[in-house]
């Protein structure tokens, strides 16, 4: 499968916001995080809140510049377009939010909605009214929809909205936030085949950030786990929950509970974190993970491939039995 | 957990309207469960079910223009439905205590931590503030918090979500309760912040003896954690029994379809999920039959006419479907 989009050891810092008169520290929110997505393919980013996902989505749309690496989106770098260009190259890829509430202007007609990525890159819109019932019909809503109002819609069909808008300008990549996580469990159903029927018939690839672990299993070809700004694994989803090898990993899904009760779950051992990050030459893990070494705080472990497709940031999983 | 032992709450045909312009609209009809001592009861449904009014209305909780229609609420001798306000402020945050979904807004910002969980303390102890203090600083370290004593002075800011959600544990623990109600008490946290936060309270339930009615849209923390389970749809049970028999049979229709549209780990890749088509009914939608029969798999010409009573299924089981009633044929 040939790729669509090549993030190669990308790095973004921020400032902390410090006192009045001095500037903050610097905060690493992504570091060098290096991912391949193939066409027509699902990609899982996990991780909790403050690992850099969104920060990841965010500098892959080009709404931030990676302060090293780079990002190429259909072979070409974002970072590097401006002006039309740039406006053009970003048709490539859009966005779907996690709240479908607040991510549709609620003074807007679903019409207009759903071809605003047209109207702002500035491309001609002949026919509105067929085009905007084309998208929603791929999204399974009727062309009645198209004068009506978004609080005359409830939240699966409002994420079936959002997911028509992305749809406008033909991208190749979908990123979608934590798409189905505000919704109730029958309409989640609904929107991952919804998901999943797309990317059949339009060949789409997905980036699907979330913390629901099922909904990444299920969905997802490959995940790649973030852990403080890196990744700390990657694998395709099916060797991910086989041979789950990083101790963050590890923890991750022993603290999802089974919707069987004659599976109980256990949470894993952990550490309490100090608080503080680790250093910079530390193991972004090292003051949680229960299998820590010296060696662990003194040493940054290299992201290696452990066997053909699974790479792991962590030297141990070797001591690792499953 | 013994149906010997009395049941600490017994609610019997709850019905709760509210009135918005002077039209009453019914949000909970006919509701009825016990809570036993000891026992986690988990509440579930799709947002706007009634699972929350379904709990909080115990309390007399009940949302702008709500009122208690029928039923009663049966809690150490008293009738919390006929209760008047000044006994119920005697029974909320001491014999019953809440914890809610976001401790970031149920915290008052401006206030130190030590003062805010001194306050249930000094409303249903009598004590003083200096009195509460070291009672507070045992509650902080009971639920996990170290430096409890420099911590009391501090400002909810001060703490992250997990922790601050710890502190809302310690203020519904505070007066010892017979029941916790904790609505959606892990949603706003990290996965596994949640576990630890849901093994946090059930190590304190078995060390008090207390019991849990929890809140959820989970079904994977209601299986794990549950013993007892109540499903809410369109303000009524659908269904209730122990957790076990409702996972390996569950008696309502509903109640399968919403077990069936979870993706398990048996689901092959790109095999469609199975789905419940449809809506819930919003309140206040006249119905006719049984109000899940529109979305119904199973339904049949009767549960599209008459609502079904609740037909035992058994040993503290129920199940509102004509399915269940005994004898069913078609």
């Amino acid at each position: 499968m040939p790729v669509i989009l090549e993030i190669e050891k990308v790095t973004k810092r921020y400032r902390k916001s410090g006192g009045f008169f001095s500037s903050g520290e610097l905060f690493t929110a992504v570091d060098e995080v290096s991912l391949n997505l193939e066409k027509n393919s699902t990609l899982g980013v996990v991780g909790e809140s403050g690992s850099g996902k969104t920060t990841l989505a965010k500098i892959i749309l080009g709404i931030e510049k990676p302060d090293s690496g780079r990002v190429l989106l259909n072979g070409r770098e974002l970072s590097k377009l401006s002006g039309g260009e740039l406006r053009r190259a970003r048709r490539g890829a859009q966005m779907v939010f996690q709240d479908p509430y607040s991510s549709l202007n609620p003074r807007m007609k679903v019409k207009d909605i759903v071809l605003e990525p047209l109207t702002v890159t500035g491309e001609k819109i002949t026919d509105g009214e067929k085009t905007a019932s084309d998208l929603l019909a791929k999204v399974g809503l009727k062309a009645d929809a198209l004068y009506r109002y978004p609080h005359e819609f409830s939240g699966g069909q409002r994420q079936r909205i959002a997911i028509a808008r992305a749809l406008a300008t033909g991208p190749g990549i979908i990123l979608a936030d934590e798409p189905i996580s505000s919704l109730d469990i029958s309409i989640q159903a609904q929107i991952m085949n919804l998901l999943n029927e797309l990317k059949k018939e339009l060949g789409v690839s997905y980036i699907f950030i979330s913390h629901d672990l099922a909904a990444v299993r299920y969905l997802c070809d490959f995940v790649a786990v973030m852990y403080g700004g890196c990744v700390v694994e990657y694998a395709s989803a099916a060797e991910l929950f086989r041979d789950t090898r990083h101790p963050y990993t590890r923890l991750l899904l022993s603290a999802v509970p089974d919707p069987d009760p004659y599976k109980k779950t256990v949470l894993e051992e952990r550490r309490e974190g100090s608080g503080a990050a680790p250093g910079p030459q530390a193991c972004v893990f090292s003051d949680r993970c229960p299998r820590a070494v010296p060696d662990c705080s003194k040493q940054r472990p290299l992201y290696s491939e452990i066997k053909p497709g699974h790479f792991v940031r962590c030297p141990r999983t070797g001591d690792i039995e499953n | 957990m013994t149906d010997k032992a009395a049941p600490i709450l017994e609610i019997t045909g709850l019905s709760v309207s509210v009135s918005r312009d002077g039209a009453p609209t019914k949000i909970l009809r006919d509701i009825s469960y016990r809570i036993y001592p000891g026992e986690t009861l988990a509440i579930v449904g799709e947002s706007g079910s009634g699972k929350t009014i379904g709990a909080l209305s115990v309390i007399r909780l009940l949302p702008p223009g709500g009122v208690i229609d029928s039923g009663s609420v049966l809690y150490a001798g008293k009738d919390l439905a006929a209760a008047t306000e000044e006994e119920l402020r005697g029974v909320r945050g001491a014999g019953i205590s809440m914890i809610f979904q976001e401790p970031m807004t149920s915290l008052n910002p401006v206030m130190t931590i030590g003062l805010q969980l001194a306050e249930p303390l000094m409303e249903h102890k009598g004590l003083s503030y200096p009195q509460a203090l070291p009672l507070c600083e045992k509650l902080l370290e009971k639920v996990g918090i170290t430096d409890a004593k420099s911590r009391l002075a501090q400002y909810p800011h001060n703490f992250s979500g997990g922790m601050r959600q710890r502190v809302m544990i310690a203020m519904a623990l505070a007066c010892g309760p017979d029941l916790v109600i904790a609505d959606e008490p892990t949603t706003a946290l990290d996965v596994t912040v949640q576990a630890q936060i849901l093994d946090l309270i059930d190590a304190l339930k078995k060390e008090s003896g207390m019991a849990l009615a929890l809140i959820t849209h989970n079904l994977g923390i209601v299986a794990q954690r549950a013993d007892y389970v109540l499903v809410f749809y369109s303000g009524r049970v659908m269904e209730r029994g122990p957790a076990a028999e409702f996972f390996k049979s569950p008696s309502h229709p509903y109640s399968r379809a919403l077990l069936n549209s979870l993706p398990k780990m048996s689901d092959k890749p790109g095999e469609p999920l199975k789905t419940i088509e449809g809506l819930p009914p919003s309140f206040d939608e006249a119905l006719q039959g049984c109000p899940f029969s529109p979305r119904c798999p199973e339904a049949f010409d009767k549960c599209r006419t008459a609502e079904p009573p609740e037909f035992e299924t058994g040993d503290r089981r129920g199940s509102k479907c004509w399915r269940s009633e005994r004898g069913f044929k078609i």
